[in-house]
């Protein structure tokens, strides 16, 4: 049975480019989730390295700068940035969907449990770890 | 040269003290390693009776309590090793990562090939790991 997304949304008192930057390098990324050999062009192939939850291949399936980017993780899952200027600050959105109860991760992990560790973790990760890397 | 230790993760259900009491106490053991004398002191040694294994007798090396997120036992396993299970808590659901190092110094030349006993062992782990499990 397929399970909702995960959503996160916080406003970031950084412009638009900056945010943009943040979200959409590899260097930007590993600053506030993990290290990958991210590239912003979409069909690139890439691998996050996701700690204890092993290496995964993603491909970057659409790419609109400064305002969205989003790519396959692996076999089951997407995940989107979405960045909306208001002023000098910027609404940013995690969006991390492709989860059913009936499937296991490439390494064995059921969904279900992955999925609520991981809305745990990207709450985290979307309000205090990219905050602090924006500075 | 020395093989690769075997690594086993699983995710179980249950809040990281239940797992503890599975991986730190004789009774949580028998659960689903074996029948086992086990003692939970430093340098203690006790026996573990498997089916794959025989009675072997092992000494505890590493005994780390749940404090904030992680917890250890680790444990030299006679001739068959080092062994080590490490919980990790992320609120109610624990993570459970099993590491078999030195599995191969049982090896003598006329023996299995290392990666059909490396199989076998990672195999006989995973089939111990399901009774860790909860029932549903």
């Amino acid at each position: 049975m397929s399970q909702p997304e995960i959503r996160k949304t916080i406003v970031l008192n950084a412009p638009i480019a900056k945010v943009w930057e943040a979200v959409s390098t590899a260097d930007g990324i590993a600053a506030w989730w993990m290290p990958s050999t991210f590239k912003a062009i979409v069909g690139q192939e890439f691998i996050l390295h996701a700690g204890d939850f092993g290496d995964s291949r993603c491909v970057v399936t659409e790419c609109e700068p400064p305002h969205r980017v989003g790519f396959d993780w692996g076999k089951d899952w997407h995940v989107t940035f979405e960045l909306k200027p208001l002023g000098n600050q910027t609404e940013f959105t995690l969006i991390h969907a492709g989860w059913n109860s009936n499937k296991v991760t490439e390494f064995g992990h059921p969904h279900d449990m992955v999925r609520r560790i991981m809305d745990s973790g990207w709450e985290k990760i979307v309000h205090q770890k990219l905050p602090a890397a924006l500075g | 040269m020395p093989f690769e230790a075997i690594r086993k993760v699983v995710l179980i259900d249950a809040p990281i003290a239940a797992v503890w009491t599975s991986v730190s106490t004789s009774e949580g053991l028998a659960t689903w390693w074996g029948p086992n004398s086990f003692i939970p002191r430093i340098g203690q040694s006790f026996t573990v009776q498997t089916a794959k294994f025989g009675d072997a007798g092992c000494t505890l090396t590493e005994f780390r309590s749940p404090e904030r997120r992680l917890a250890v036992v680790g444990l030299d396993w006679g001739v068959h090793g080092h062994v080590t299970f490490r919980l990790k808590r992320f609120n109610d659901i624990t993570e459970f990562k099993l590491i078999h190092s030195g599995w191969d110094t049982a090896l003598s030349p006329s023996d299995v090939a290392p990666q059909v006993l490396r199989d076998a062992i990672d195999g006989w782990w995973g089939t111990r790991m399901q009774n860790l499990l909860p029932r549903t």
